[in-house]
């Protein structure tokens, strides 16, 4: 489409002498000037008179095009946009010629510099009478959040969530909120020697997301499907019944009147609790539910006490499963940790010997609300264990099949805490700690310490085996290695420290919201430093043990972030999205499916069998358009008409275009310009999606046009877009190499770095040198 | 003095590295991911062994001296007092196995000369494999395991099938055809070959062990 009658603004910013020092402006103007094209400059454009002028310059010379001579467009891109958009002209009717980073900064003052300054001005202007006006993409985002999973994770960031404003659904598999932070009695902490009482904690912020008039609560619930995508969640959720209304008091007579007990797993299997129960005292919401595997009345039997006792009409026996709909813009994934099996090292005796227990049910054990009311006792005869021996890394720091890699980052300071309470409470138990390593990482070596002041003994060594000998006493092998002494130390109790394992629950709620997980099976964080809430997906976010292991600590900070994450996501209302992202013109389309090969899974079929592109998905790297053959899908802003203007505008002879992936390559080249490094003049850029986009028909006509050499400068492997794409730009580099014949020998190909700028400028000398020998 | 077996077997046996630890990994007799430079001392394997139980082998040191590439630990007689029964190779969590560093180094005493009395009543297992297709415990310790174990052994060994078979496991003893097979492949990779120049080997040195079992000045 020619639109060589619009009319052309070109403002030429000086940059207080950054720009104009080097570049002859005057004579920039002079050569660019035409009928059709009016210049003008500035002291700084970015100022408010500069952006008065080019508003006021739309208005009164009926501009219908901008092209604008300044810095870097990674710098003011976004504010001349609105000057342009200001002043009613649509954004995509602006082009930035970098005459700064990537001309007046890495050129001397001569008559190269302002020749390249026009050249690349004209390559601009041609471009943009190629541009057609793009609407911007903009996508309502649901005000409600879920956050899957109520344990400490879960609670505080729906917490967080709610007192931002945003309604929040929780749901929670267990018939109440808590999780595992409910089981443990005492909880470490990085800055006393203290350990404090865990549901002193926790239950004041359960009953407040029991009450609190932005959180619906649903327990006994699972997320069963998931659609939609960022910022409209179409989610389904099962809920089971739980055979009790919610207008139970929690008064507890039908409890007492049922006559069948059942196995407690929140008191370790103990057979302590009733058919009809409430998890613990403290549970939210406070009603009783019946377990249906072993109520006599709902397996078959006739019993019924309960109903019989409830003063309130409650109890419902004939409670189903009810799917609930929600309407959700962002997810929280909060589902926690599950404990290691120890089992599955036999040579420890879990599951064998009676008085082998992990910490988690230790922590049980000493519960002043466990099964033992806070009793000190073992298993096997309730008797209390003198000789307690503990054993770390069970399950972690493990590369065997029965193990997990990691360090599951809990368990030093959990033994630790054990067996200060022990010490404090049984001054005359005895407690051995074998260990590896002690990582009682940042504040926590305080903790460290003073439990080594208790005259705790740690032996360095991960033992062999325990055995079992008369009276269920136990002994463990284990090599001092730091004596390298054989010992068999006698225990009456072994402890064994097991590892944090992402959840089933992580794993079922992962594959239904499609997001990533690591080797180890945890949620993947799109980025450990600069992302660590964000998921593989927009709009999902994760904290706590879902994530990795961790403590509560570091659990409570993660799931503040998770919840500010997605508040800031949400109370953007709409997400808007460049709209340089793929397009596809479907009457060019013969469903031939190869742009389904999207690296990013942007691309698929609707309903009716029509090539579907996600906005939210697609980052416009322009592999798609490389797959099509028909060339019905085209990148807004960078059709190969537009790219072909762009060249015929910028190449003169002798000239090396250099095409940059516009995130790392580009800021790299800026990069040369901060820095104060140099390279020739005759080195041209132009600003690409990714190479993927380049065609033969580009590179001969840049070669037609004079340049002696073209070379693709791509992501590198390490950022988001290039872990996908700079294998596949190097494929299309060496096809076009193929294709290329003998002038294939002219055509380049390099990643970038951006703080390795000076290798991409030497790359640029020995390209422009290279040429100038021939 | 210094024997070598084979040329071209050593090259995968004890490939000649810059450090005992490379040879240790490039070492046809251990197994590709062998963790060895991850050894974080923490002693499952020496608390795991037996023989550590009951001499001074220690699997865990033996790894530190590969590690600190310390030559002298080919020349340490403990390395002949593990007995491959791989409860090392199973609980090490950094995907060791001393019981296969060990091996590695006890051929490079083998090539040295070193632990050829160690090496003879270990000759055994050729002679078995090439008759039966499997393994049998050599006939000097079938009588300490009689010691060891009294009637327990016996019972053991006579019912070897029916406890193979509660457990899920076939008959231990290997197929006519089968034998025929092996006997094959061990022909076709020069054990027999290897197995009588071993042979040798440990002949000539005992010729020059007096009768303290001193050796003598000749054979250093």
């Amino acid at each position: 489409m020619n639109h060589s009658n619009d009319h052309v603004g070109v403002f030429i910013c000086h940059c207080g002498g950054n720009i104009s020092d080097i570049i002859d402006i005057r004579s920039v103007k002079q050569e660019i000037r035409s009928d059709n094209i009016s210049t003008f400059d500035c002291e700084y454009l970015c100022s408010n008179v500069g952006q008065d002028l080019i508003k006021t310059s739309i208005y009164k010379h009926s501009l219908d095009k901008v092209i604008i001579g300044a810095c870097t467009p990674a710098k003011h891109e976004k504010l001349f946009k609105k000057c342009v958009e200001d002043a009613q002209l649509n954004a995509s009717m602006l082009e930035i010629a970098n005459l700064r980073e990537q001309c007046s900064w890495v050129h001397p003052n001569n008559l190269a510099t302002t020749n390249k300054a026009i050249s690349l001005l004209n390559g601009k202007i041609k471009r943009i009478q190629t541009a057609l006006p793009l609407i911007p993409i903009q996508i309502p985002i649901n005000p409600n959040a879920m956050v899957i999973g109520g344990g400490i994770a879960g609670i505080n960031s729906a917490l967080n969530l709610a007192n931002n404003g945003i309604h929040t659904y929780l749901i929670e598999k267990e018939v109440t909120i808590g999780g595992n932070a409910a089981k443990i009695g005492k909880m470490f902490s990085p800055e006393k020697l203290a350990e404090e009482c865990s549901m002193c904690s926790l239950s004041p912020l359960m009953n407040e997301v029991g009450s609190h008039p932005n959180i619906t609560l649903l327990t006994y619930s699972e997320v069963e499907n998931v659609n939609g995508s960022a910022g409209d969640f179409k989610v389904t959720i099962r809920k089971k019944p739980r055979y009790v209304k919610d207008n139970c008091m929690a008064c507890g007579r039908c409890s007492k009147v049922c006559p069948t007990y059942v196995e407690n797993d929140y008191n370790c299997g103990v057979k302590d609790k009733k058919a009809i129960s409430m998890r613990f005292a403290q549970s939210v919401p406070q009603v009783y539910s019946i377990d249906p595997d072993h109520c006599i009345e709902l397996t078959g039997g006739e019993c019924g006490k309960c109903r019989d006792v409830c003063k309130v009409d409650a109890i419902d026996f004939e409670q189903k499963d009810e799917m609930i709909e929600l309407d959700v813009g962002a997810i929280v994934v909060a589902t926690g940790f599950d404990e290691y099996d120890a089992s599955r090292k036999p040579q420890y005796g879990y599951g064998i010997f009676e008085n082998v227990v992990t910490q988690m049910e230790l922590a049980r054990i000493l519960g002043v609300n466990g099964p033992t009311l806070g009793k000190f006792a073992r298993p096997s005869d309730n008797s209390m264990p003198h000789n307690i021996v503990m054993i770390q890394c069970v399950g972690s720091r493990d590369e065997g099949k029965s193990g997990n890699k990691y360090c599951s980052r809990y368990c030093c300071m959990a033994a630790l805490k054990h067996a200060s309470l022990i010490a404090k409470k049984y001054p005359d138990a005895n407690v051995t700690i074998c260990y590896i390593d002690i990582r009682a990482f940042g504040l926590y070596e305080n903790y460290y310490r003073a439990v080594q002041d208790m005259g705790i003994s740690f032996v360095r060594g991960r033992p062999a085996e325990v055995v079992q000998k008369a009276n269920h006493n136990l002994v463990v092998k284990i090599e001092d290695t730091l004596t390298q002494e054989l010992k068999e130390i006698p225990a009456d109790m072994v402890v064994l420290s097991s590892a944090m394992e992402a959840s089933s629950g992580t794993k079922q709620v992962a594959n239904i919201l499609n997001i990533t997980l690591s080797e180890d099976g945890f949620v993947k964080e799109k980025h450990s430093k600069l992302k660590p809430v964000d998921t593989s997906r927009d709009g999902i976010f994760v904290c706590g043990t879902a994530q990795s292991p961790k403590d509560v600590t570091d659990t409570i900070a993660q799931s503040g972030l998770a919840a500010a994450r997605t508040s800031a996501f949400i109370s953007d209302k709409v997400i808007r999205r460049d709209p340089q992202i793929a397009q596809i013109e479907r009457s060019l389309c013969n469903n031939c499916d190869e742009c389904l090969k999207c690296p990013f899974e942007a691309i698929s079929k609707d309903k009716i069998g029509n090539v579907d592109i996600n906005p939210l998905v697609c980052n416009g790297c322009g592999y798609c358009t490389k797959l099509c053959s028909k060339g019905a899908i085209s990148i807004a802003g960078y059709k190969e008409e537009q790219i072909m203007a762009e060249i015929d505008g910028v190449i003169e002879k002798g000239d090396v275009l250099a095409f940059l992936s516009r995130e790392i390559p580009y800021a790299t080249a800026d990069n040369i310009g901060n820095s104060v490094a140099e390279y020739p003049a005759n080195v041209k850029i132009v600003q690409v999606p990714t190479t993927t986009i380049i065609t033969k028909a580009m590179i001969e006509h840049a070669f037609k046009r004079g340049s002696q050499a073209v070379l693709l400068v791509e992501e590198p492997t390490d950022n988001p877009v290039g872990s996908f794409i700079y294998p596949l730009a190097l494929e299309n580099f060496e096809q076009l190499k193929g294709e290329l014949g003998k002038k294939g020998a002219r055509l380049h190909f390099k990643k970038a770095y951006i703080p390795h700028y000076r290798g991409l400028a030497e790359t640029f000398i020995s390209l422009a040198q290279m040429e100038d020998i021939e | 003095m210094t024997y070598v077996i084979s040329e071209t077997l050593s090259e995968y046996d004890t490939p000649i590295c810059d450090t005992l630890a490379e040879t240790v990994k490039k070492s046809l007799r251990t197994s590709d991911t062998i963790g060895i430079d991850r050894c974080l001392q923490c002693g499952a394997c020496t608390s795991s062994c037996p023989a550590a139980r009951f001499t001074d082998y220690n699997p865990r040191t033996m790894i530190k001296r590969v590690m600190e590439n310390d030559m002298s630990v080919i020349e340490d007689e403990t390395i002949w007092n593990c007995f491959y029964c791989y409860t090392c190779h199973l609980r090490c969590p950094r995907n060791n196995s001393p019981t296969q560093v060990v091996q590695v180094l006890r051929q490079m005493a083998i090539n040295k000369g070193i632990g050829l009395d160690r090496l003879k009543v270990l000759l055994e297992y050729g002679d078995t494999f090439a008759e039966l297709g499997v393994s049998k415990i050599p006939d000097l310790y079938v009588g300490q395991m009689e010691d060891d174990f009294d009637r327990r052994w016996h019972e053991f060994k006579n019912n070897l099938d029916a406890v193979r078979s509660e457990l899920g496991l076939g008959p231990v003893a290997v197929r006519d055809s089968g034998r025929g097979e092996i006997r094959a492949i061990l022909e076709g990779i020069g054990l027999f070959e290897r197995q009588e120049k071993l042979k040798q080997m440990v002949e000539s040195e005992s010729d020059t062990v007096d009768k303290k079992g001193q050796i003598t000045d000749e054979a250093n």
